[in-house]
């Protein structure tokens, strides 16, 4: 079932006093997000760091971003995981041992990404470049093909198998 | 019915009744057996001739090992039984892990980016990325991505030769094969056109000590590796290739060739070319006198620690006032169990090496207790076996700041120090989980 897109966090009706970026999904729908939120997201700091967008006013004037690639439904959670995480540090690539959220804050993630059944989000992610929501779905990901056998990961990746046997063979 | 339950209830007293002439062997598998097994009443007529039709039931060939123990030609089948079965302890032992997250259809036609993949990959562990890679052809592609393959650790494990070489032959850098057993009789030289396909061996830093693998195979493994930093061949057979082989990694920090067999009949030579050498290890080598003399002629000179313990009667003064002219920065030295050394060579070792903190010089009987009151700048002696205990608590009082007899292992170009417990020379190999 979709959620219900007006009443979302992301809803277009937002307050206007808030510096809001606003983006267009692949269905049409208009979202918005806050500044700090959205610059989360590597692709947005890049466009407004083309288009020579820096200040408050630009942004609020700026036309909305248009997302081909990202259903309505996926950015739904995409603005919720940003809007989440906009007070938290920047997120280190390398240096995974200073990604290390509080309690709440992983129970939160994991509920989160549990509850989820969008595949979407992840490419999602992907496309918008927000590094965090991205190694989390990975790791989710792999959590759940961990210690599964070939037969099983095939069933659930719908993966068809195509070595030849004698391949499978060498393999073993 | 009700007779083929009561006898099945009683499955050994039946067979030993039915027994003609009891056999202890056939009583002991009987015993085995009964825990899963029940005895049946016989499905089929009693044999009629020895060329009967052949039945695809799995109790055929338990039937046909079992001794005819009954002098009647009767046929019984053996099939488990449920209950106890499954109330045996540990007998999903050696079942498959499983997970028990809800499996979500996530990736129903749907197609992830690589990218994608490789970030999922890389949260995984060596057995369930090799899984994924079984798969398909797609994901065995991405698997076999290099940065996957860099530190690989096979300690105690036994692995086949040609999955070994095709490990090498993935880009791996760090690989710790400590204790590890290498097969052979399967070798397959097409791993090696393999190799050969992919270019030189990566391989920074290797872990072989107590590794059981044959001379021809270590040659096969480090061919061609040109970038090494640290090696262990702690217990392994050297032969003249590899000697050739090492020669060519000039980048070598790192060299444990303790306890190895076949270096005296190597070229020692290949020593020299190390010219950034900081760690040494050629304890009990069993080199004789000309090749030591080899060893402290060619001996890399920016060395910071040096073993050359276990020389027994080989390492003699000359040898030693070689070693303080080419090492000038020698900060550990052990000479332990090298009985030929005299008070006026550890007097010029002292004198010389004025950067030296640890020397050991356990079982050194050549030396004259009083010398080792002349230590003064050495931070911790080890001298096991020379002095008596009356003689220890002496230097103790005249030596205040140095540290006597705490350290009797010596960890010099060892890979796997103490207070490290899977990494080697401070790389990590072991995977997240």
């Amino acid at each position: 079932m979709a959620p219900n897109f007006e009443e979302a966090p992301g809803s277009s009706k937002r307050l206007k006093e808030e510096i809001l970026y606003r983006f267009h999904s692949k269905e049409g729908h208009e979202f918005t997000m806050e500044k700090a939120a959205a610059e989360l997201s590597g692709v947005v700091k890049q466009i407004s760091q083309d288009l020579g967008i820096d200040d408050d006013e630009s942004i609020r004037n700026m036309k909305p971003i248009p997302l081909i690639n990202v259903s309505s439904e996926a950015f739904h959670y995409v603005v919720k995981w940003c809007e989440q995480h906009k007070t938290m540090p920047p997120w280190e690539q390398d240096k995974w041992w200073l990604n290390e959220r509080d309690e709440e804050m992983k129970k939160w993630e994991n509920e989160f990404l549990g509850g989820l059944t969008s595949e979407q989000l992840f490419d999602a992610a992907n496309y918008m470049d927000i590094k965090c929501l991205l190694d989390k779905c990975a790791e989710t990901v792999a959590g759940m093909i961990k210690g599964k056998s070939v037969e099983e990961i095939r069933e659930i990746w719908e993966l068809e198998n195509d070595f030849t046997p004698e391949e499978e063979e060498a393999m073993k | 019915m009700s007779a083929r339950g009561r006898r099945s209830r009683n499955a050994l007293a039946d067979i030993t009744t039915t027994m003609e002439q009891p056999d202890e062997h056939i009583k002991e598998r009987v015993e085995a057996l009964e825990r899963f097994y029940v005895y049946r009443e016989p499905v089929d007529s009693p044999r009629q001739s020895s060329s009967r039709k052949r039945h695809a039931d799995p109790a055929d060939f338990l039937r046909e090992d079992t001794p005819n123990c009954s002098g009647d030609d009767e046929d019984y089948i053996l099939r488990p039984d449920k209950v106890s079965f499954y109330r045996t302890p540990g007998i999903y032992k050696f079942r498959r892990r499983t997970s028990t997250e809800p499996q979500i259809d996530y990736f129903a036609h749907y197609n992830l980016p690589d990218d994608c993949l490789l970030k999922i990959f890389s949260n995984f562990n060596k057995r369930d990325l090799v899984t994924a890679m079984k798969t398909c052809r797609r994901f065995y592609n991405i698997g076999e991505s290099k940065d996957f393959w860099e530190a690989i650790d096979l300690s105690n494990k036994t692995v086949r030769l040609s999955d070994l070489l095709s490990i090498v032959a993935r880009g791996c850098k760090v690989l710790r094969m400590s204790g590890t057993n290498v097969l052979e009789d399967e070798f397959d030289p097409a791993g090696v056109e393999k190799c050969e396909y992919y270019g030189r061996p990566r391989l920074t830093h290797a872990d072989f000590s107590r590794a059981i693998i044959s001379s021809a195979a270590l040659e096969w493994v480090l061919n061609g590796a040109t970038k090494l930093q640290a090696i262990a061949l702690e217990n392994c057979e050297v032969t003249p290739t590899i000697c050739r082989i090492l020669h060519n990694n000039a980048n070598l920090q790192f060299l444990d060739l303790s306890m190895s067999r076949g270096l005296p009949e190597c070229d020692l030579r290949f020593l020299s070319a190390f010219k950034r050498m900081h760690e040494l290890n050629l304890s009990w080598c069993a080199l004789d006198v000309e090749n030591l003399h080899e060893v402290v002629s060619n001996i890399p000179t920016k060395l910071s620690r040096l073993s050359l313990a276990g020389q027994k009667d080989s390492l003699v003064d000359q040898h030693i006032e070689t070693l303080v002219q080419r090492c000038v920065n020698l900060m550990v030295l052990d000479l332990s169990e090298s009985c030929d050394i005299s008070r006026e060579a550890f007097t010029l070792l002292l004198r010389e090496l004025q950067t030296l903190t640890t020397l050991s010089m356990a079982r050194c009987f050549g030396v004259h207790p009083m010398a080792y009151l002349n230590c003064i700048n050495i931070r911790q002696l080890n001298i096991f076996g020379c002095v008596a205990e009356g003689g220890e608590e002496a230097l103790r009082n005249r030596l205040p700041n140095t540290a006597i007899n705490v350290t009797p292992y010596c960890d010099i170009a060892r890979p796997t120090p103490p207070p490290s417990y899977t990494s080697i020379w401070g790389m990590r190999v072991k995977d997240l989980y």
